[in-house]
């Protein structure tokens, strides 16, 4: 029998899993039927989690032990402005770890943000052994395309923990290319405009019947649909306050509610042009008595609070283009990805800034899961004639002195690629070489981030200047980097590459993976696997 | 031609090591005369046959690393030659007389920065050290010589008695002396 391989789209708010069956994309759907699942874990008392559509009917009662909207803090550090961001809005309680790490805490026990993603892998891979009645281990798993080291290392780690072969880290955008152009047999210029729950990626591409070449790609890690809510949110406590002199911006479980109502909101406005809000005893006045949310809101009221936000994304659109030399008229299709790009005034904007109407065949919340699951098809398979040719979305930097760093590789740079570089040691007997290696497009490192510190020894001990290392930096398929040195006279690879970043080590991961393979996970209405 | 088939093995491995001797050009196998389109179609035809993913499933680890080694080193020819600014520079290069150190493109300012490399962050010991030290080499860029002599002064101030700055020192003083007699001399 031919293996099967999965292709998970982990998204901000929710997942996907498909697989290629009989030569078919077969979305895979949970016992209810379900085939978007949420990207939310709910922790309980008794030390057993729920996951998915189930974990997310508990952000209500169960806030503080439920966490979602996790992919916003993977591999970010603790003191990255997104990340006190998140502290102030999430009702779950994140704390620092090791190295400036993010770690949420969940009834005395923190879990790394790979570890929490795991999590959700493994409700995926559940659902789709109980599907095809066998254990299933090989995956490709999706990445916002302007996603950087950190975080892609972060999300193969959370594949590992779960106990998945992670084959490759693809980008969104580019999977979604993949399931539009497969088996078409065309050849034409297509822009992926990937608007996600969290993320907001642009990427153009040239597809030929087995080629698909990323021209260009572009994107914003902290714009996405959650936005969006949180505008209406805002909205919302204004409105409130005006209304009955009250603040909720202190009040959880209210906020709680409110947020679920903006969500709801928004949905609506890509079908209707009025959504009235309701929620029954919000809050208490001062004398105790219980008070009911009523608003009517507009869709044109709506569409003003996120037109700037839709001229962000435009912003992008227009430096991808720029990249790839092309003019909206040189493109033959234009695809939308996630959710948000439902909405009218995101289909309305973009067709007109692309002078096309958008395709309108696929549906935006699968596409990215199918293309996967015909990347991880064509990775089995070795007579495979698709080929994905995909490009670097950061400049990749190495620190010098002060707080200036020189470009190693560029971005848009097509991948797998390597530079060597050869440094002289600096001091007599100098026995390490130490560099830091950053993502950016800044010359600051301090406008870059940080990707890692490496440290090389185990080479000649001579005079300063007498020995000569030649270090590679390598961008693999998966868009992850790494470093290693050699001295150029001997042609001896040099020990222990230290890597110090707020990722896990090896322990760390064995670790994790022992922990979340006992764990209980309840309500699935599937038992761990033995 | 399926170059995952065994006969092909050899052939593989032998060019993953002669490769380090072939230009971009060679590498693409294309004439320098070549055209982008010409590069572009070349890139498809070696990424169809020699994309790492074809060699996915493939226990062979030798094989695999081969192909890698010489898949990324057609990527980086597609890369320098489709480059209007990189592609003469790189012709350039490779028709000087060092042209089997230039093999592999580098950035002129970058062979310069590389100089910069050489005393990384370790001559300078404190921050402000550092920072006056990286404007010196800025300056020495640029062959300012005196405005490199003031921030190495100022280096100086932060950290008194550091020997690699004041053998630093030292050589830009020869280096002045010589450029004001150069500059007295008819």
């Amino acid at each position: 029998m031919k293996p099967i391989a999965m292709g998970i789209d982990l998204g901000t708010s929710n997942s996907c899993v498909s697989i290629i069956q009989d030569g078919r994309v077969t979305l895979i759907p949970n016992e209810w039927g379900e085939k978007i699942h949420a990207s939310v874990v709910s922790f309980w008392e008794d030390g057993s989690v729920s996951v998915g559509n189930n974990a997310k009917r508990q952000i209500i009662t169960n806030a503080a032990h439920t966490v979602y909207s996790t992919k916003r803090l993977i591999g970010r550090f603790f003191f990255s402005e997104e990340v006190q961001k998140a502290i102030d809005l999430m009702p779950y309680q994140i704390v620092e770890g090791p190295n400036a790490s993010v770690r949420v805490a969940m009834r005395e026990r923190q879990y790394s943000l790979a570890e929490i993603a795991s999590m959700i892998l493994k409700e995926l891979k559940q659902i789709t052994e109980s599907y095809v009645g066998h254990p299933v281990t090989k995956a490709v798993i999706t990445v916002p395309a302007f996603f950087n080291d950190t975080q892609r290392q972060a999300t193969k780690d959370a594949g590992q923990i779960a106990g998945l072969e992670v084959m490759r880290i693809l980008n969104e955008p580019t999977a979604a290319a993949l399931a539009y152009g497969f088996g078409q047999n065309i050849n034409q210029k297509v822009v992926i405009y990937d608007l996600g729950g969290g993320t907001f990626d642009v990427s153009i591409l040239e597809i030929g019947s087995d080629v698909f070449e990323v021209l260009a790609t572009s994107g914003d890690t902290f714009l996405g649909g959650d936005d969006f809510d949180e505008k209406i949110m805002h909205y919302m406590i204004d409105d409130f306050r005006k209304k009955h002199g009250i603040d909720l911006k202190n009040d959880l479980n209210a906020l709680q509610a409110i947020k679920e109502a903006a969500e709801q909101a928004k949905k609506t406005f890509s079908t209707e042009n009025e959504a009235s809000v309701y929620i029954p005893s919000l809050a208490a006045s001062s004398s105790g008595r219980r008070i009911d949310y009523k608003l009517k809101l507009s869709r044109q009221e709506f569409n003003k609070m996120v037109v700037e936000m839709l001229q962000r994304t435009f912003l992008v659109c227009d430096e991808a283009m720029a990249r790839a030399q092309l003019e909206a008229s040189d493109i033959d299709g234009v695809i939308l990805v996630g959710g948000p790009t439902r909405l009218p005034i995101v289909r309305n904007a973009v067709g007109q800034y692309f002078q096309r109407e958008p395709n309108i065949d696929l549906d935006p919340d699968l596409v990215v899961s199918m293309g996967a699951a015909i990347q991880a098809d064509a990775l089995l398979d070795e007579r495979t004639t698709t080929f994905l040719l995909d490009v670097t979305p950061q400049t990749l930097r190495l620190g010098t002195v002060g707080d200036f760093t020189e470009p190693i590789i560029e971005k848009n740079t097509s991948i797998p690629i390597d530079r060597t570089r050869t440094f002289v040691t600096a001091s007599d007997y100098q026995e390490q070489v130490v560099m830091k290696i950053y993502q950016g497009e800044s010359r600051l490192a301090s406008e870059c981030q940080l990707l890692g510190e490496f440290s090389f020894s185990g080479f000649k001990q001579a005079k300063r200047g007498e020995v000569s290392i030649a270090v590679t930096f390598e961008i693999d398929t998966d868009g992850i980097v790494n470093v290693s040195a050699m001295e150029v006279e001997t042609g001896l690879q040099a020990s222990s590459t230290i890597r110090l970043a707020s990722g896990l080590n090896q322990g760390d991961l064995e670790e994790a993976k022992a922990r979340v393979a006992q764990l209980n996970m309840t309500q699935t209405g599937l038992e761990p696997e033995g | 031609m399926d170059y995952t088939e065994e006969k092909y093995r050899p052939v593989l491995l032998k060019l993953s090591k002669d490769i380090d001797g072939m230009d971009y050009f060679q590498i693409l196998n294309l004439p320098i005369s070549c055209n982008k389109a010409d590069i572009k179609r070349q890139y498809y035809n070696l990424s169809r046959a020699l994309h790492p993913d074809k060699f996915f499933q493939l226990g062979d680890e030798p094989l695999k690393q081969a192909v890698k080694k010489i898949y990324k080193r057609v990527t980086e020819s597609y890369t320098v030659l489709r480059d209007d600014k990189k592609r003469p520079a790189y012709l350039k290069q490779i028709s000087g007389s060092e042209r089997m150190q230039h093999l592999r493109f580098s950035e002129q300012d970058e062979q310069s920065m590389t100089q910069q490399n050489r005393s990384q962050a370790t001559v300078a010991q404190t921050p402000q050290g550092q920072k006056c030290y990286a404007a010196y080499l800025t300056e020495m860029g640029k062959k300012n010589l005196d405005a490199a002599w003031r921030h190495l002064q100022s280096a100086m101030i932060f950290e008194t008695g550091n020997p690699k700055l004041l053998e630093l020192k030292s050589e830009l003083e020869a280096l002045r002396k010589a450029a004001a007699e150069g500059e007295g001399s008819p």
